[in-house]
């Protein structure tokens, strides 16, 4: 029978178990009535029991990275029979990246009941605490059938209703959930009605007509940007690619002429190599152990030479912004493993043992060495530490170090900032620049189209450029008060605000509780430090629909804002700022549809 | 009034957070704030917001907490924040001197920004892992009592300090209000700066006051 399933990453505080072995199995009521069975069935083994000694469990919840050599691939697996059955979500396999601490000594089986109740119990799961919500919104994108209602004009309203009983089945699902009030979502909830018959074959027929829609709109010889952006502005199924394609169009990397798809993306990536090769390659200092000449000391130039235009001195201004870089993305997405784990496609042109490049890591932990014995120098400290403690730096240790010829995720990410910065200096990296990468590489590393996957770095470097290409005024310090600038961007969500819920409004202005207090993180990454990475991505398939880039971000703001007027009306300055700045809402359909009414509204 | 937060307080202090990129500000607050510690939390982008409420003798003190980001392209953002801060905490990593070498500026900001009388305390963070070291004890020291500023090492990750470092800014500030008290013949006299510094617009209720200095 074919198990629809879930990855899992476990803590393992049991003894590890072999492959194949049933961890846990047990029945949860379903929604509908009746039983499902869920199984938990262990994956891999542990690959570093022994580590397991070297840290005090007590240190266990605090060290997401450092738990990886204890975790172990689990999958939660439903019997299909029961997901029929019981008219439940079809969940498809996909890898998922999911640490997931048990809370407590209680173990994971606990936490797995909870996590199967909220699945029962779809997005109303907020009561059940912060663990729930991560599963939740994990399931959301695993199997993430409901979109935005509402539709952009009337001629493609009619046509959507079909569609959007999909997301009025999935309000199903969480019961007691309030219908959406808007015109089309009412239609397709009649529409829906009308339907009826057994509703699993249902949603699951719809969401299969829907990735057709996007099958049909993007295998045209000429692709319709406007009807992919409508499709894509209620987000993008997962399946086959279709969100690395769309957003590769959607954000110019693609052209619309599919003929010409095949020559750009092997122009462009090859490009991108010779980026690797120019910048990383070549300014690597050859190892002085080869027995190679050292062409890159020569009389003219060579690393003591103060001249700030030498090719040393960039190397060391470089070396200042990759230890920048490098400190941001170790720290990228911490609650999920994915960063941490090594890329099946590590770069062959850098790791190739033959070549002894120098690899920014080896770099970044030499200028960790340099700038320590500098800083002695100043501090006129004699002592020096033993060069074998230097050579480790602490901040490193916490880490699992891969093994030579892998890389982790988030070194590809290094590379891919790296590179931006060294090609445009007049912003190079500033901090939350790696908040906007992580979500593309995620997507475009995790592609189901494994030949599409392979080039995930070129391919997000291009994306990464043209969309900041876009919001890049967003991190610049001298703009901020201009036109283009952050100060604006934040402002405006204030005077919309003022149109849609002046009571809100005054309330804030009072409270004196200004935009850059929330906002300006809000709105300069995107929202991505504010949902979970899944979600994250749900909201920028609807950002990236947008023709009007980033206006639509500015309304989903003001959604957020008021989807929570109640408590903001109620709260004082202190509760007001903790609802912002850790904001309660988990459901970002929600969030999109109430963004969507503020568009039509106008 | 408010979501089961509510507490009874006498006083309102706006204490800020600053120093480099990576020195531990946000672990340090959310150690004081929620007795957390995060190996791998996020860069803080903006400002991050917490508070504590702590009795001093026999008055509540309602710490307010602002954590900013240490980033340079930040600061022009960070700036509104510094208003009304009736504390700092200047924090730096010990084991890297360059977090260390630029307290000056950081301090030379705050003063631009904040009231002259704010409470300074120079904080060198990460003292667990001394191996590492790279700014003696002493020299740090030394810096601070010649600024005026407090001075103690903490550790974020094994809570070394970071009560006393936080505790002890607010009874300074809090001696201060006392003695602002005392010259003072009434109460109320004392600056309620609320509007600027973003309070619960109640403080005859509440009596929460944010104090100017």
């Amino acid at each position: 029978m074919a198990f629809l399933c879930l990855h899992l990453l476990l803590d393992c505080q049991e003894p590890t178990a072999s492959p194949g072995t049933r961890r846990s199995e047990f029945r949860c009521p379903a929604p509908t009535g009746g039983n499902i069975t869920v199984s938990i069935v262990q994956v891999t083994r542990s690959p570093q029991e022994q580590l397991r000694q070297k840290v005090p469990s007590a240190n266990l919840p605090l060290a997401v990275p450092t738990l990886l050599p204890w975790a172990t691939l689990a999958e939660l697996q439903l019997k299909e029979k029961d997901i029929i059955n019981q008219g439940l979500y079809q969940v498809d396999c996909q890898e998922t990246h999911l640490l997931m601490k048990p809370p407590g000594a209680t173990g994971y089986k606990n936490y797995l009941q909870d996590w199967a109740l909220t699945w029962r119990a779809g997005r109303k799961v907020r009561e059940a605490g912060s663990w729930a919500e991560r599963s939740s919104a994990l399931l959301r994108w695993e199997g993430e059938r409901r979109h935005v209602t509402g539709g952009r004009g009337q001629r493609a309203r009619a046509e959507r209703n079909a569609r959007d009983c999909s997301l009025v089945s999935g309000r199903r699902l969480s019961g007691s959930a309030p219908r959406p009030r808007g015109a089309a979502a009412a239609a397709a909830a009649e529409a829906a009605e009308q339907l009826g018959g057994p509703e699993v074959n249902t949603m699951s027929s719809l969401h299969k007509s829907r990735i057709a829609d996007f099958q049909d709109v993007l295998k045209e010889p000429s692709i319709a940007l406007e009807k992919l952006r409508e499709l894509s502005f209620s987000g993008i199924p997962c399946e086959g690619g279709l969100r690395c394609l769309c957003w590769k169009i959607l954000l110019n990397y693609l052209p619309l002429e599919r003929a010409a798809w095949t020559s750009i993306l092997a122009k462009q990536r090859e490009l991108y190599s010779q980026f690797l090769r120019e910048m990383i390659i070549q300014p690597g200092i050859a190892k002085a152990n080869m027995g190679v000449s050292r062409e890159d000391v020569t009389f003219e130039d060579h690393p003591l030479n103060p001249n700030p235009d030498s090719r040393w001195n960039t190397y060391f201004r470089d070396n200042e912004v990759l230890l920048q870089i490098d400190k941001d993305v170790r720290r990228l997405c911490p609650d999920i493993s994915f960063f941490q784990r090594a890329t099946e496609y590590p770069c062959l042109l850098i790791l190739d043992p033959q070549n002894e490049f120098e690899t920014l890591r080896k770099r970044v932990e030499q200028t960790t060495l340099k700038s320590q014995t500098v800083a002695r120098n100043r501090s006129g400290v004699t002592n020096m530490s033993s060069p074998h403690k230097n050579s480790m730096p602490p901040s490193l240790d916490e880490y699992e170090v891969l093994p030579n010829g892998c890389e982790a995720h988030w070194e590809v990410v290094e590379r891919i900032l790296f590179i931006y910065a060294k090609l445009n200096p007049g912003i190079a990296y500033v901090q939350g620049m790696n908040e906007i990468v992580g979500p593309l590489y995620y997507t475009f590393a995790t592609d189901p189209n494994s030949e599409w996957k392979e080039h995930a770095e070129a391919d997000t470097f291009f994306c990464f450029t043209n969309l900041m290409a876009e919001i890049r005024d967003n991190f610049i310090k001298s703009l901020d008060d201009s036109q283009c600038g952050i100060t604006y961007k934040m402002e405006k969500v204030y005077s919309t605000l003022k149109d849609k819920d002046v009571e809100l409004y005054l309330k804030l202005q009072e409270q004196n509780i200004k935009p850059q207090f929330f906002a300006f993180r809000w709105l300069t990454l995107l929202l991505s430090q504010e949902f979970l990475l899944p979600d994250v991505i749900r909201i920028w398939d609807s950002l990236f629909a947008d023709d009007n880039r980033f206006d639509f971000l500015l309304l989903v703001c003001c959604a957020m804002l008021i989807l929570i007027r109640e408590q903001l009306l109620e709260g004082d300055f202190t509760v007001n700022m903790r609802l912002l700045q850790d904001y309660p809402i988990t459901d970002v359909c929600q969030i999109l549809q109430k963004a969507k009414e503020l568009q039509d509204s106008k | 009034m408010g979501n089961g937060t509510e507490e009874d307080y006498n006083f309102v202090f706006k204490v800020v957070l600053i120093g480099e990129s990576g020195v531990g500000k946000t672990n340090l607050l959310s150690r004081f704030t929620r007795n957390e510690f995060n190996h791998d939390s996020r860069t803080t982008i903006g400002v991050e917001f917490s508070t504590r409420t702590v009795m001093l003798g026999t008055a509540a003190v309602k710490a307010q907490i602002w954590d900013t980001a240490g980033l340079e392209r930040y600061r022009a953002i960070t700036s509104a924040y510094y208003r009304g801060a009736v504390g700092a905490l200047l924090v730096f990593d010990l084991t890297k001197h360059q977090t260390y070498a630029v307290v000056e500026r950081w301090l030379k900001e705050l003063y631009d920004h904040a009231e002259a009388t704010i409470v300074v305390m120079l904080v060198g963070n990460k003292s667990d892992l001394s191996q590492a070291r790279e700014v003696p004890t002493d020299e740090a020291r030394m810096f601070a009592e010649n600024n005026g500023l407090l001075f103690l090492e903490t550790s974020a990750l094994d809570s070394t300090n970071v009560e006393l470092a936080f505790e002890t800014v607010l009874k300074e500030i809090f001696a201060k209000v006392s003695k602002q008290r005392q010259n003072s013949t009434r109460t109320n006299a004392i600056t309620l700066g609320s509007a600027q510094a973003g309070q619960e617009p109640n403080p005859g209720q509440k009596r929460a006051c944010c104090i100017s200095l």
